[in-house]
């Protein structure tokens, strides 16, 4: 993969070309019928000439690279080890280490993880913890273990601990939980997360939702969130609200993907007594293979300021097999913030992108966008991407392979 | 109308909507249509007491999921059943049961159509064995459930009771039968389901039925992340790597922020910013930009650009009080947005004991958990601990 691109800037003088990546990934593995062996790694490297960050420069690495020892079908041991990553609790932490997984016959699977962090994707390092506000928070150890129901019908539910070690201190400590019921046609479900560190409780979710046909549900559910960072961090011992929302989502796809529709309503609650409103509502359509359409729109008000605004665009797939795509599409917003004073006022933007597709081989694409608002000068932003993948034996039947459909007698 | 009203309105709408129910039918990329052009009754024939068996023998060697376990015409046509041969006789004879051509095939002539329509059955993406059932004692109907309500051809392809996986879940559960999604879907040598085939368009994916995944759902890109905790479930499918196409991509993609989306960011940002941490990893992509365009304290300064790009509003940081102005209160509602411009040292030039002593701890604050575990933060503020 290589990429260059620009971002908006304030003049001509200011444009400046992100670096190119070169990304490469590795999948290998063989099956048989009641064990399997796999490797699969991915590497990135960023010729960063800009000096604008440590974003970048952090961004070049190994991503993940492990070894699968998957033995058994219906009670299966699955050993992972090596660099990978890991979503227990939300965040997608990467850390040096083994994991193993095991769905055990009394309805119970049990997963232990353990390792030193590399990295964290999710929540567990947002800017300004520590002095500089770097973003790794390699070195440390992570660890835990996760308690999960397998083989019930109709029910998920899960029990995790989690800590993360830096600076040979406690940084994270962590239960995560999360559960699904489905009644018939209901569901049932939540999530939630406690610091163990600072015994409170940090993000929970209550839903239920309702399957009103093939692809339409109706969705209601609460929201808390109190932000919790690195025990280092001071922002822990500040004065902070919690943010809450209760929201109702009602979505449908019809004729298998063909037509689909939503609508989001939202009521958010502060600290201090402030509100907010949110509502939303979108649809799709794919009037052929090679042709489709998608609109959306939105509008909150009450604390921070009123929002409006919506977005369009459609795609169309022309030549053989589609391989020519074009993507157009706009944007309309007004906003009104009464926190970001500058940021008030009547956006719009337009896109336009051409790309050409090998499928499963290569894709070109460039795709120009060009904003028109008060508060930016408007100048255009370009991105081309030329992607190039390559496989050994991976698509070579694609479920054409009678063998791949006969069990053994 | 109040905007509450109108939202109300809106809601009882789309949960109208939400409760017209549309019938289940197989996935048609697992199951590819076929054409069956035969009439024919179970019920009929299963209240005259025949058994599954009688007409599908075949069934019980079956390894293969294509393999063919219609009846074939000589199993119709056996004595006491169809009697072919004497109701297409010269004359012909009456028979019962009714055994004309036109009894099975439909709209087919004798004499004038060549030969009836064929009966196309595609292969199925699926691992399927009667034969393992069957040693196990499963009978027909424990899969194939109420047959005896088919009362006419096939209306869906391959009928109304052909079982879908919400049977075959019932067993394949992990504890009475194996529960790994290859154990019945296609898979590469890596593990993976196969969810596109070369000879059919469409890709497979989750559409909710037996957990919260529909991946069709518009906002489902916004939304996977509570499905998502189960990571093994995902890599069915998923390699590591389509996860961090978008949660360690270079570039973002399209499909996530609509194109002006810099520009509107900041109120997602300053509600919701544990979502946007979720892609941008430990606040790179806040600091990069910010400090690029300008909009951070400390770019600001050093380019003497805060008076003109001055974002928060008069009083922001005034030492008379609060007010919704005030950077107390939005602090205190998302501190996420702060950290990604605002650093603890800003913080701590006025909410520290070696400075201005502004107390930023909540009333009736004890640190003591805290600190007993990890000082680090009390000991940035604090000379006496």
């Amino acid at each position: 993969m290589y990429r260059s691109y620009d971002t908006p800037a304030l003049s001509e003088e200011d444009v400046v070309l992100q670096p190119f990546s070169q990304a490469f990934r590795l999948t290998a593995g063989e099956r048989w019928e009641n064990s399997r062996v796999g490797f699969e790694t991915y590497v990135r490297g960023i010729g960063d000439q800009t000096q604008r960050g440590p974003g970048f420069r952090d961004a070049s690495r190994v991503y993940y690279a492990y070894l699968d020892l998957v033995y058994g079908r219906r009670h299966p041991l699955d050993l992972r080890v090596g660099r990978q990553t890991l979503t227990t609790g939300g965040d997608l932490v990467a850390f040096d280490g083994a994991r193993l997984r095991y769905r055990g016959p009394l309805f119970v699977g049990l997963e232990v993880f353990g390792g030193t962090t590399v990295s964290g994707f999710g929540a567990v390092t947002p800017q300004g913890i520590g002095e500089g506000g770097g973003s790794t928070i390699a070195g440390g150890s992570t660890g835990g273990l996760q308690l999960f129901l397998t083989g019930v019908s109709e029910t998920q539910a899960r029990l995790g601990f989690r800590r993360i070690d830096r600076d040979g201190a406690v940084d994270r400590e962590d239960l995560v939980a999360d559960f699904a019921q489905r009644f018939g046609r209901f569901r049932v479900y939540g999530s939630g997360e406690f610091s163990t560190l600072l015994m409170q409780p940090e993000e929970g979710t209550l839903g239920t939702s309702v399957f009103a046909g093939y692809g339409t549900f109706a969705e209601l559910e609460g929201f808390h969130y109190t932000p919790i960072f690195g025990a280092s961090s001071i922002f822990n011992v500040f004065n902070i609200e919690p943010y809450d929302e209760i929201r109702l989502r009602v979505r449908t796809t019809q004729r298998w993907g063909r037509i689909g529709a939503y609508v989001k309503l939202g009521h958010a609650m502060y600290g201090d007594g402030e509100t907010s409103e949110n509502v939303g509502l979108g649809g799709s359509w794919r009037a052929s293979p090679r042709v489709s359409f998608g609109a959306r729109t939105f509008f909150s008000t009450g604390y921070q300021g009123e929002r409006t605004g919506a977005s369009a665009e459609t795609n169309l797939k022309l030549l053989d097999g589609g391989r020519l795509q074009l993507i157009l599409g706009g944007t309309w917003a007004m906003a009104e913030n009464t926190l970001l004073t500058t940021n008030s006022g009547t956006y719009l933007s337009a896109m336009g992108g051409i790309a050409y597709v090998v499928p499963d081989r290569a894709e070109l694409s460039i795709l120009a966008e060009q904003f028109a608002d008060a508060y930016t000068s408007g100048d255009p932003r370009l991105t081309a991407s030329f992607r190039f993948r390559f496989g050994a034996g991976y698509a070579r039947t694609k479920g054409l392979d009678p063998s791949q459909r006969r069990v053994s007698p | 109308m109040s905007p509450r009203g109108g939202l109300a309105i809106l809601a009882l709408a789309v949960l109208s909507l939400a409760a017209t129910a549309i019938a289940a039918t197989p996935s048609p990329i697992i199951l590819p249509k076929p054409t069956i052009p035969l009439n024919f009754s179970h019920q009929k024939h299963l209240k005259m007491g025949l058994k599954c068996l009688l007409c599908h023998a075949e069934a019980v060697k079956s390894v293969d999921s294509a393999d063919s376990l219609l009846p074939k015409e000589a199993a119709c046509s056996r004595e006491g059943c169809h009697n072919i041969e004497a109701a297409n006789a010269t004359p012909p004879k009456k028979v019962y049961p009714k055994s004309t051509c036109d009894t099975c095939h439909v709209d087919f002539v004798r004499g004038q159509d060549p030969k009836p329509d064929p009966v196309i059955l595609p292969p199925p993406r699926l691992r399927m064995t009667h034969r393992a059932h069957a040693l196990l004692g499963i009978v027909c109907g424990d899969c194939h459930r109420d047959m005896d309500k088919q009362t006419g051809p096939s209306k869906n392809g391959w009928g109304e009771r052909i079982p879908t996986m919400a049977t075959c879940i019932d067993c394949h559960n992990g504890a009475a039968a194996p529960a790994a999604c290859t154990t019945c879907h296609l898979a590469e040598d890596d593990g993976r389901i196969i969810t596109e085939f070369a000879d059919t368009e469409g890709k497979l994916s989750p559409i909710g039925r037996y957990r919260d995944d529909d991946h069709r759902d518009p906002n489902w890109t916004f939304r996977h992340s509570f499905p998502a905790r189960d990571q093994a479930y995902c890599y069915s499918c998923h390699g590591t790597s389509f996860c961090l196409d978008c949660h360690a991509g270079a570039t973002k993609p399209q499909a996530i922020h609509p194109g002006n989306y810099v520009l509107l960011h900041s109120r997602d940002a300053l509600t919701s910013s544990d979502n946007c941490l979720g892609c941008h990893e430990g606040g790179v992509g806040c600091q990069k930009c910010h400090e690029t365009t300008g909009v951070s304290e400390t770019a600001a300064l050093a380019q003497g650009a805060l008076t003109t790009r001055q974002i928060h509003p008069q009083g922001w940081a005034s030492f008379d009080g609060g007010g919704e102005n005030h950077h107390a209160q939005s602090a205190r509602n998302s501190i996420n947005t702060c950290v990604t411009c605002h650093s603890e040292q800003e913080c701590i030039r006025c909410h520290s004991t070696r400075t201005l002593r502004v107390n930023p701890h909540p009333p009736g604050f004890s640190g003591k958990a805290l600190q007993n575990r990890n000082d680090a933060a009390c000991k940035k503020c604090h000379d006496d601990l």
